[in-house]
């Protein structure tokens, strides 16, 4: 029987296959996503707003007369038209406020992004491929565990150059760091009927006065008096509104895509902390054992 | 129409404010209403008349007669300055019940 005053030193395990039956990964660190193509269908959008409110409203009006008279009295007549001028009357108007507002529907039937960048969570249950791994440590480790046996030997110490184990077992393998050569890749996606939470924003206010400016059609007031005198008097009214700010409240937005589908992800990842428990290694080759 | 700037509102603003409630336009007009003004006029006509044969040289002859001999009275009486009195002077009665009518549209309370 071994000494268990020895210490087995392995300089190298080849193992040829073997099973696991516990994979526990701390943590998957995905790197930045590159999408090839992000396509999006019936995009809907609401825009829900509790009130508007149109701050310090003050409208001008403005009237501009001109006048056509003629007169005939005989042994004099003549006839002309003047400019009378303009008369402003100015209205302060004050805050009006919108109580309710129909919601501001937007359609978009289709939307398509190239080479789009994005960053993930954590993610599992991928076959990675080949790999560098770094840190690997195996605890526990019985050899063997079905019919191996060394005996007779009592040696101080000993070199073994070559030996084949035919199974062991071993409790726990860890690996610190793993860097797979490829990336996941995945090939499209397609998701349907997302909604989109409502989600609350904050005022909206303008950033600069609001000017309206409105011209209605002319009108006239005709007097005649017999054929001695009559006159026309023209009136154009203008209208001129000047609001402060507008200011909508109370804002909700809400939004649902029918229908998207992603194309061609490429995700690099580095993952960290790999657990192997209870590892059934069927053979192992060391090629140096120094006891 | 060209829209306004806020500049040019506020300006028309301020100034709408201050505006009298009544804007007076005057507009000269060039009318003798005095009696020697009134035959000048008419032996203006009675030349046309005269020349589209519709009086005749003696009537027309008579007329101006008659309007010399008058005009030489009022001349005399100083026709013009007695008819620009009277003129003004009912301008002025006009001119008072414009200015009570837009004192009481002043007064009245405003809704």
């Amino acid at each position: 029987m071994l000494s268990s005053g020895h210490k087995i030193n392995v300089a190298q395990l080849l193992v040829a296959s073997g099973q696991v039956a516990d994979v526990k990964i701390d943590k998957i660190v995905p790197g930045p996503i590159h999408i090839d193509r992000l396509s999006l269908q019936g995009i809907s959008a609401d825009l829900k707003s509790a009130r508007a409110l149109l701050k310090s409203v003050r409208v001008l009006l403005e009237l501009r007369f001109s006048l056509d008279w003629w007169y005939n009295i005989g042994i004099w007549s003549d006839s002309g038209s003047d400019d009378l001028g303009k008369i402003f009357f100015p209205v302060h108007v004050g805050d009006v406020e919108v109580p309710s507002l129909s919601n501001i529907v937007l359609n978009i039937p289709d939307v398509t992004a190239t080479n789009v960048t994005a960053t993930i969570g954590p993610i599992d249950n991928f076959d990675l491929g080949g790999g560098a791994f770094t840190g690997v440590s195996a605890t526990n480790a019985a050899i063997p565990t079905n019919g191996f046996q060394l005996s007779g030997l009592g040696l101080v110490s000993a070199s073994i150059g070559n030996v084949g184990i035919p199974q062991t077992l071993v409790d726990n393998v860890r690996i610190q760091d793993f860097s797979p050569s490829g990336n996941i890749v995945v090939p499209n996606a397609q998701l349907t009927q997302l909604q989109l939470p409502l989600a609350s924003a904050g005022d909206i206010q303008s950033d600069a006065p609001i000017a309206i400016d409105a011209e209605a059609t002319p009108r006239g007031l005709r007097f005649r008096l017999g054929d001695v005198f009559g006159f026309t008097i023209w009136v154009t009214p203008f209208a001129h509104a000047h609001i402060a700010s507008f200011l909508l409240s109370g804002l909700g937005v809400s939004g649902s895509v029918n229908q998207a589908s992603i194309q061609n992800v490429s995700i690099p990842v580095d993952i960290q902390g790999i657990s192997l428990t209870t590892i059934n290694i069927g053979q192992i080759d060391a090629n140096n054992i120094t006891l | 129409m060209a829209q306004l700037s806020s500049e040019e509102f506020e300006a028309l603003w301020q100034n709408a404010q201050n505006e009298p409630v009544v804007r007076e336009v005057v507009k000269p007009i060039q009318l003798d209403v005095t009696l020697s003004g009134v035959l000048d006029r008419y032996m203006t006509i009675a030349d046309q008349f005269l020349a589209q044969g519709k009086i005749s040289k003696i009537d027309h002859d008579a007329l101006v007669a008659a309007m010399t001999a008058l005009k030489a009275i009022l001349a005399r009486i100083n026709d013009k300055e007695l008819v620009a009195e009277v003129v003004a002077d009912r301008a002025k009665i006009i001119e008072q019940r414009i200015e009570e009518r837009i004192a009481n549209l002043t007064s009245m309370p405003r809704r």
